[in-house]
């Protein structure tokens, strides 16, 4: 079976503390995994190692086979995009310029337009809000703008971190729909990194549990979800 | 009420646009209307400091600033000043030159000091200032040292040379115009978003593939070539320079120009220049006061308009409407 992403004994320090520790799993291409862990487990490390942003002290990332150099802008020639946690979008620019911006590295202007009918598609609300700024949109609907911003880089891989965060539980569900259909209808890989466990498990094919800085647990996200570990440390069940 | 409410916003702003394009305009005509040389002048001391203003409205697009703007604008002073007046080259060489030039010296400085993040670009700026005064008085054989280039032929075109007053403020006018055309250019296309990226979020402008430092490094280059230009024709204009005239100071009174008159804003070095250029002239029995007179001007604005005076008119409607 090929994975689009492959770690393998990935360690990584910030000076003296260690962030994470011999970290390996695969993502196979074409589906949806979900990275799972408490605050600090070490999620957000693993996203901003695939992506270039932090060198690794041990073992290696590969990206279709490919192994990413710490350097930023080469996950994304690899086909990685990354809709990051927290300021993710250029609050002063409308919603359609925070989209042509994810299209930057994209050469073929067809391919770009394509793609933005797509995400308006997916997202409705998007085109109808494209000339306003997208500082002004709710959280959600910058989650949305934000997950559209990462697609318009026509990835083989899409990095979400933290899309449920402080959205409310109805928009939540709604993205989980629509994450789902993006991994159908484009046969994208996609590696949800989430606090919130519920909805990453019950989407994902696959899961991983982080936890200080190690993987404690992987499995189907069925699997996982039904073990009485995780409905207990994460679930509150 | 509230269906007015949620349409009437982009109308009033099409309608505020054009008042102001008339207000300056009208202002433009002034001097036509008083005849007097004096304010011929003042009038154009505000496009030159518009003009420059707007080079420094360009970097700060990308969020950066400029302490050696005033530096910039000497470097296309000499540079003009120095092929017309030694090597015999028409104005109209020594412009497009004075322009080029500067911006050339601003690709080979930002090249590697726009690679660094936070408040370094800022302070070596203050630093290269400094450097072009000194570097200005070390070699007076060409530059002529502290006592300047005196003597400078004023501005000819095509062998026709501007005279009086009246004729050079047609020209400046024409030339803040293509500066201010150039500017909007920027704005609308693809370069302008770039530019607001970087500014608004460089961690996501660089995650997106936008190569920040060289985008950055763009805008410092236009930037600076545009104050270049500007000092070419201020030189002409003044027909005097010296290093002193290029000081730590001018650079300082463009950042005020623009803070005031509104850093984002297209319009904001044109309002700024508008409001603080003749400020001084007419509080001339004042003038040991000037100094505190734009420190105070710029506390206030910094306190009740940080975006400048351009939101000035959306701030009172605010305002306004609070107060009902």
């Amino acid at each position: 079976m090929s994975s689009d992403l492959s770690i393998n004994g990935l360690s990584v320090n910030y000076g003296p503390v260690e962030a994470l520790y011999d970290v390996s799993f695969d993502v196979p291409r074409g589906q949806i995994a979900a990275l799972v862990g408490s605050n600090g487990a070490g999620k957000s490390t693993v996203l901003k190692t695939i992506c270039g942003l932090v060198a690794p002290s041990g073992g290696e990332i590969r990206v279709g086979g490919e192994i990413v150099t710490p350097r930023p802008g080469d996950a994304l020639k690899l086909g990685v995009a990354m809709s990051p946690e927290g300021r993710r979008l250029f609050p002063r620019l409308s919603v359609e310029e925070n989209l042509l911006m994810g299209a930057y590295t994209v050469s073929d202007g067809a391919a770009s337009r394509d793609m933005l009918s797509r995400v308006f598609g997916y997202f409705p609300r998007l085109k109808e809000r494209r000339r306003q700024m997208a500082g002004s949109l709710s959280g959600g609907e910058q989650q949305m703008a934000a997950i559209g911003r990462a697609l318009m880089a026509q990835p083989k891989l899409l990095l979400l971190d933290e899309p449920s965060l402080g959205i409310a539980p109805i928009i939540v569900a709604e993205l989980g729909k629509i994450i789902t259909e993006i991994n159908r209808d484009l046969g994208m890989t996609v590696l949800l990194v989430e606090q919130n466990a519920n909805m990453a498990l019950s989407l994902a094919e696959t899961g991983i549990v982080l936890e200080t800085g190690r993987v404690t647990m992987s499995g189907s996200g069925r699997e996982l979800l039904a073990s009485p570990e995780i409905r207990a440390a994460y679930l509150g069940i | 009420m509230s269906d007015t409410s949620v349409t009437s916003p982009p109308k009033r702003a099409g309608l505020g646009s054009l008042g102001f394009a008339l207000c300056v305009a009208l202002l433009a005509l002034v001097p036509w209307f008083t005849g007097s040389v004096f304010h011929f002048h003042i009038a154009i001391m505000v496009c030159l400091g518009a003009m420059a203003a707007a080079g420094l409205a360009t970097i700060a697009w990308v969020g950066q600033l400029s302490l050696a703007h005033g530096a910039f604008v000497g470097i296309g002073a000499y540079t003009c000043v120095l092929l017309v007046t030694r090597l015999d080259m028409p104005f109209l060489v020594g412009l497009p030159a004075a322009a080029v030039f500067s911006g050339a010296v601003a690709y080979i400085i930002g090249t590697p000091l726009l690679r660094l993040r936070g408040v370094y670009f800022v302070l070596i700026t203050f630093a290269l200032n400094e450097l072009f005064r000194l570097v200005m008085l070390e070699f007076p054989s060409v530059s002529g040292g502290s006592s300047g280039i005196a003597g400078i032929p004023k501005i000819s075109l095509f062998g026709w040379e501007l005279r009086d007053q009246s004729q050079v403020y047609v020209f400046t006018l024409l030339m803040l115009a293509a500066v201010m055309a150039l500017l909007w250019t920027i704005r609308r296309g693809p370069l302008g978003r770039w530019f607001s990226a970087v500014e608004e979020n460089m961690a996501l402008a660089e995650s997106s593939g936008i190569p920040t430092a060289r985008t950055q490094n763009m805008a410092f280059v236009i930037g600076s070539g545009i104050a270049g230009f500007t000092g070419a024709i201020m030189a002409h204009y003044i027909g005097f320079i010296s290093p002193v005239t290029f000081a730590f100071q001018l650079s300082v009174s463009y950042v005020i120009i623009l803070v005031v008159g509104g850093r984002l804003a297209l319009a904001g070095p044109l309002v700024g220049a508008l409001f603080l250029v003749p400020l001084p002239e007419f509080l001339r029995s004042a003038q040991e006061y000037q100094h505190i007179i734009y420190g105070v001007v710029l506390i206030i604005v910094l306190r009740f308009l940080p975006a400048g005076l351009t939101a000035l008119p959306g701030k009172l409607s605010q305002w306004r409407r609070s107060g009902e």
